[in-house]
């Protein structure tokens, strides 16, 4: 892969940005947070050029010929981003007023069922910190399997707030699969994310008209410790409340043939066409990985 | 004198990873299995042969951190196996 299209993090605001909305959400809760968020959102439609490309073209894939006056688009996705970023903060926080529903939680206990651990498998939807938050309802341990790309200055605003307790285990390290092994054959949950192009090995398949490369270890852990792999996703359904809607389980005891992670991611990301097609501005993968 | 224990590594090593065309005397005791240079292993190859280590030799690598180094050579793995078979 050519390196300007390697996957990066971007943190946008900077410290003191972050701190507003912290203030904020500490004294007056989301609703405060969300009017200051609408001159935000306005502010990066109009003059940040680089989230405005990445989120444009996200955008023309899923708005097709309904993509009329872009900037309005942009605008709602900031503006979609910026709300699940404040109900975040809020809900690690402590505040009671933001739900979420788990629509997976009968598929979810009985993959745990008989102590085996589970793969639970996000896109970039929606809001991935309060379905962890849910998961813990389980009583079991979870892991992320992830990268650390948040800036550290802001990260350090963002935990004096609010700071999940979850395990994480870093995605480039060398034992990265070996200790998601264990903890799988250990009985705990193992949280990643599927929709970014990082690691080996992968599997191409087409997603909203173009051709994506994917990572595929997950399949290769699930047989290896096997366990049942749940593809899902936590979108606000509206405000305050989210729902973790399921999108696909592939069972540990699923006959493997040669493609099978290729056939599986493919069906997948049909599934996730559709979750979007419903949540248009909940894609939040500012990374142009088609072709 | 070749060491048995290395030469059945090497086998299992192959077989494991399915390495197609290679023969364990195409490997020798200190080729690098990861990096650049020797067989270019990856992450999941190393998944594989933690996996492998339980099967065969009822070996649990429970310390990640030293993975990289007991997976560095089939002597390496080898010596592992010495120092913790059952």
């Amino acid at each position: 892969m050519e390196e300007n299209k390697k996957w990066r993090g971007k943190s946008y605001g900077g410290k003191w940005g972050n701190l507003c909305f912290v203030f904020l959400l500490k004294h007056f809760g989301p609703c405060a947070a969300y009017v200051l968020l609408l001159f935000v959102a306005l502010y990066f439609t109009a003059f940040k050029r680089t989230p405005y490309r990445a989120s444009g073209n996200y955008l023309k894939r899923i708005l097709g010929k309904g993509r009329h006056f872009m900037p309005y688009h942009v605008f709602r996705h900031n503006l979609a981003l910026g709300i699940t970023l404040i109900d975040k903060g809020a809900y690690l926080a402590g505040n009671k007023r933001i739900k979420c529903e788990n629509l997976c939680e009968d598929m979810l206990g009985k993959s745990l069922s008989g102590g085996s651990g589970a793969i639970v498998l996000t896109p970039h939807v929606g809001c991935r910190e309060i379905a962890m938050e849910s998961l813990k309802a389980f009583c079991r341990k979870i892991k992320i399997l992830g990268i650390q790309t948040e800036d550290e200055q802001i990260r350090r605003v963002l935990e004096s707030f609010a700071k999940q307790d979850i395990e994480s285990i870093d995605a480039s390290s060398f034992g990265a699969l070996i200790e998601s092994y264990k903890a799988l054959k250990n009985g705990d949950i193992l949280a990643m994310q599927f929709d970014r192009d990082i690691g080996e090995p992968k599997v191409k398949t087409r997603f909203l008209g173009g051709e994506v490369q994917l990572p595929a270890s997950a399949f290769k852990l699930s047989e290896v410790a096997r366990c049942d792999m749940i593809y899902c996703a936590c979108v606000r359904e509206k405000l305050f409340h989210y729902k973790i809607v399921p999108l696909l389980i592939v069972k540990k005891d699923e006959p493997r043939g040669e493609n099978f992670a290729a056939e599986k991611t493919a069906e997948v990301m049909k599934c996730l066409e559709k979750l979007l097609a419903q949540n248009k501005y909940q894609w939040f993968n500012f990374y142009d990985y088609w072709d | 004198m070749k060491d048995n224990l290395t030469e059945d590594i090497k086998s299992k090593i192959i077989s494991a990873l399915n390495l197609q065309g290679v023969s364990p005397a195409d490997i020798s005791d200190d080729t690098p299995l990861f990096g650049d240079e020797g067989l270019g292993l990856d992450s999941v190859d190393a998944l594989e042969l933690v996996v492998m280590l339980e099967r065969e030799y009822s070996i649990n690598v429970s310390e990640q951190s030293t993975a990289k180094e007991i997976f560095s050579t089939p002597a390496s793995i080898a010596e592992y196996v010495r120092k913790n078979a059952k």
